[in-house]
């Protein structure tokens, strides 16, 4: 018994190391936000997005100094004219995880007229 | 070499939607109008697509020797019809859509579309076929044939044939009434047949839009070869499609047993009537699971639908996701083919079946609209591999029956489709290299996910409809068994005629380079 419970603390030391190497080598969040040069309007609603897809509902938590924490890879989105798609996190657990952001594809305006002299109303 | 009002990229690894063409370098991807820069805005649209296109254009024909330019569509193609080296031109901008003004319809196409309603519509070739379902739906308008799914864009999509089931409409090509190809730096030509449906006012308006020198070009042999142009007589600029008043397609899903004469009436001379009393269906298509046991009451699924008046306001597809993630379809791909050589035939077929049937509910139809009918596709990309062979219809019990059997021999030896086999229907096309030979044909077309048994699969129903002495052609834009032997046999005089109107089209050898490619040159029609 007293073998097999010191092969479990070993156990237990082993793991916190790596816990602790993973901890001190890895960005735990991830912040993906608009070029900051680029004004649009003052921050707004936070939501949570539930993960499998469900709807997003506004956040309970208001916490500003959230936008600002330690371990934080930091990414700028692109300018997307008819909005984003989605984004792609590729291997988040890694220290800088590859950050892929699909826009939408611009597509007809509706159905033009012709106009006389060439282009469409 | 700057190219005005586009954006180039150098890519590393450019797929396709299927990846049979697999993480290939693009030197020059080439997407005009895909700047976002305001100072572009000063110019308007069409002409800075214009200007785009004559730099590049000039790019690939100045070249020594002239560098070959494909221009991508959904990239749904599976075959070599689209096979991108050095450049790349995305043509996503390309996406107007506008009826044509009433007064540049000649009277005779008036009065030959009034009996369905069609109102033609110029489409700009990037267009997305979910974008045009959309503009037109809300618009009391649409198409009356698509594909099944609706991720390809409208030049792409007719460049190989791409098809429905509607009975009595054919293919999209044959809803298409004029074509609009770019063919050298500044210079377009619009074809339509010698009937001609548009006054060149329709012409003049193009060429006043983007500042092209546009001909009006009323040919039959040039615009049955523009109908279906393997992308290779020059940039699709736009398209006019004939659209018809918004419609709702409704019907039913009905389970047969391989057993049942029904299902053999359907497949040898749609009749239908065993099924449902009502007359002809506008659209009647076919699912057979090869693997069923004959009597198995759900060996195939037949679905009939009838068109009718709007029943409610215009409504899109749902959004639809992939069914299974890319990965778990690849390591289904692994894992069936090691299942097949360690179950007994029996018990693998057993076992696709009960997902078959999991898949393909029995069910009334509709009403949808038929963007809704035919939306987004639900497969995984990255992952599958087709085949679609076409004959005429008076074969339709032989030929489907030899791939049935052929897929049935090739799992006694282990080798499994992981699809089902999907059965269509349609009327010969006038266009020259329009897939659909006979006055009546069916579409068998050979869906699986990619393992490494899908070629051998492939060959095995090519090789059965040539012992069962069936002439059949194939999809361009799926795998294929085309020769040039096979391209002159199939299509005989047309072919040639395709040659010829593309050498008219495209006089030089340079821009006859650009706009070639392997496969052209494989099939003898370069
Ligand atoms: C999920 C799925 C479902 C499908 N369903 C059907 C179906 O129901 N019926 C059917 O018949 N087929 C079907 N197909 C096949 C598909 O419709 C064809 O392969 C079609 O050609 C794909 O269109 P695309 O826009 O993706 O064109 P691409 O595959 O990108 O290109 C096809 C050809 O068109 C050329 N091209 C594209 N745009 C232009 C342009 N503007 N000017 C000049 N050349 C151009 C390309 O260079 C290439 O030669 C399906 C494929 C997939 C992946």
């Amino acid at each position: 018994m007293g073998d097999s419970s010191e092969r479990g603390h070993m156990r237990r030391a082993w793991l916190c190391s790596v816990v602790l190497a993973v901890g001190l080598g890895c960005a735990r969040h991830v912040w993906i936000g608009r070029d900051p040069k680029q004004f649009i309007g003052p921050a707004g609603t936070t939501l949570r997005c539930p993960a499998g897809g469900g709807a997003c509902t506004t956040d309970p938590v208001v916490d500003a100094a959230r936008w600002n924490q330690s371990r934080t890879a930091r990414y700028q989105l692109p300018q997307c004219p008819a909005g984003i798609e989605g984004i792609l996190i590729e291997n988040a657990d890694c220290p800088e995880p590859n950050v892929v952001v699909q826009c939408v594809e611009p597509g007809p305006d509706g159905l033009g007229t012709m106009l006389a002299d060439g282009g469409v109303r | 070499m700057p190219f005005r009002f586009t954006q180039e990229d150098a890519l590393t690894a450019w797929s396709n939607f299927h990846h049979t063409i697999h993480q290939r370098p693009i030197a020059h991807y080439l997407t005009p109008d895909g700047l976002s820069d305001t100072a572009s805005l000063a110019t308007p649209a069409p002409r800075r697509q214009a200007a785009a296109l004559d730099d590049i254009l000039t790019f690939c024909l100045r070249a020594l020797p002239p560098k070959r330019l494909v221009t991508v569509g959904g990239t749904w193609s599976m075959s070599d019809v689209l096979d991108p080296l050095e450049v790349v031109l995305d043509p996503r901008a390309f996406h107007q859509v506008a009826t044509v003004e009433p007064s540049m319809l000649t009277p005779a196409y008036r009065a030959s579309a009034a009996p369905r309603g069609g109102v033609p519509v110029l489409v700009q070739g990037g267009t997305k076929m979910r974008d045009l379902n959309e503009v037109l739906g809300k618009a009391g308008l649409a198409l009356q044939t698509s594909g099944a799914n609706d991720g390809h864009r409208l030049a792409g999509c007719i460049a190989t044939g791409t098809h429905g089931s509607a009975l009595g409409i054919g293919a999209v090509h044959d809803t298409v009434l004029a074509v609009v190809l770019v063919t050298a730096p500044g210079q377009a030509v619009l074809l339509q047949p010698s009937q001609a449906s548009f006054t060149p006012a329709l012409a003049a308006w193009v060429q006043a839009s983007t500042g092209l020198a546009v001909k009006d070009d009323p040919d039959d042999v040039r615009f049955a070869a523009a109908q279906v142009a393997l992308g290779a007589l020059g940039f699709v600029h736009s398209v006019v499609v004939e659209a018809v008043p918004l419609y709702e397609l409704v019907g039913t899903v009905v389970p047969l047993a391989q057993t049942d004469p029904r299902l053999w009436a359907v497949a040898g001379r749609l009749d239908t009537s065993g099924l449902d009393a009502r007359p002809t269906p506008y659209h009647v298509g076919v699912l057979v699971n090869p693997y069923a046991t004959p009597s198995r009451p759900t060996g195939a699924f037949v679905t009939l639908l009838w068109k009718q008046a709007p029943t409610r306001p215009f409504a899109g597809p749902s959004a639809a996701s992939a069914m299974v993630a890319t990965d778990t379809s690849k390591l289904l791909s692994a894992l069936v083919p090691v299942a097949g050589t360690l179950l007994p035939p029996p018990v693998m077929e057993l076992i696709l079946s009960s997902i078959i049937d999991g898949q393909y509910a029995t069910s009334a139809v509709g009403p949808l609209f038929p963007g809704q009918a035919f939306g987004p596709t639900t497969l995984a990309p990255g992952n599958g591999r087709s085949t679609e062979v076409v004959f005429d219809l008076a074969h339709g019990v032989r030929g489907l029956t030899a791939i049935v059997e052929a897929l049935r021999a090739q799992a006694r030896q282990g080798r499994y489709l992981l699809g089902i086999l999907g059965v269509r229907f349609g009327p010969k096309s006038k266009a020259l290299l329009g897939m659909a030979r006979a006055p009546m044909n069916m579409y068998v077309e050979v869906p699986s996910l990619g393992t490494v048994h899908t070629s051998a699969i492939q060959q095995a129903c090519w090789q059965a409809l040539r012992d069962a002495g069936i002439p059949f052609t194939c999809h361009w834009g799926q795998e294929h068994a085309l020769t040039a032997a096979g391209v002159t046999a199939a299509y005989g005089a047309d072919a040639a005629r395709w040659v010829a109107a593309r050498r008219a089209l495209l006089p030089t050898a340079a821009q006859q380079q650009v706009f070639g490619s392997p496969m052209l040159t494989r099939l003898g029609l370069d």
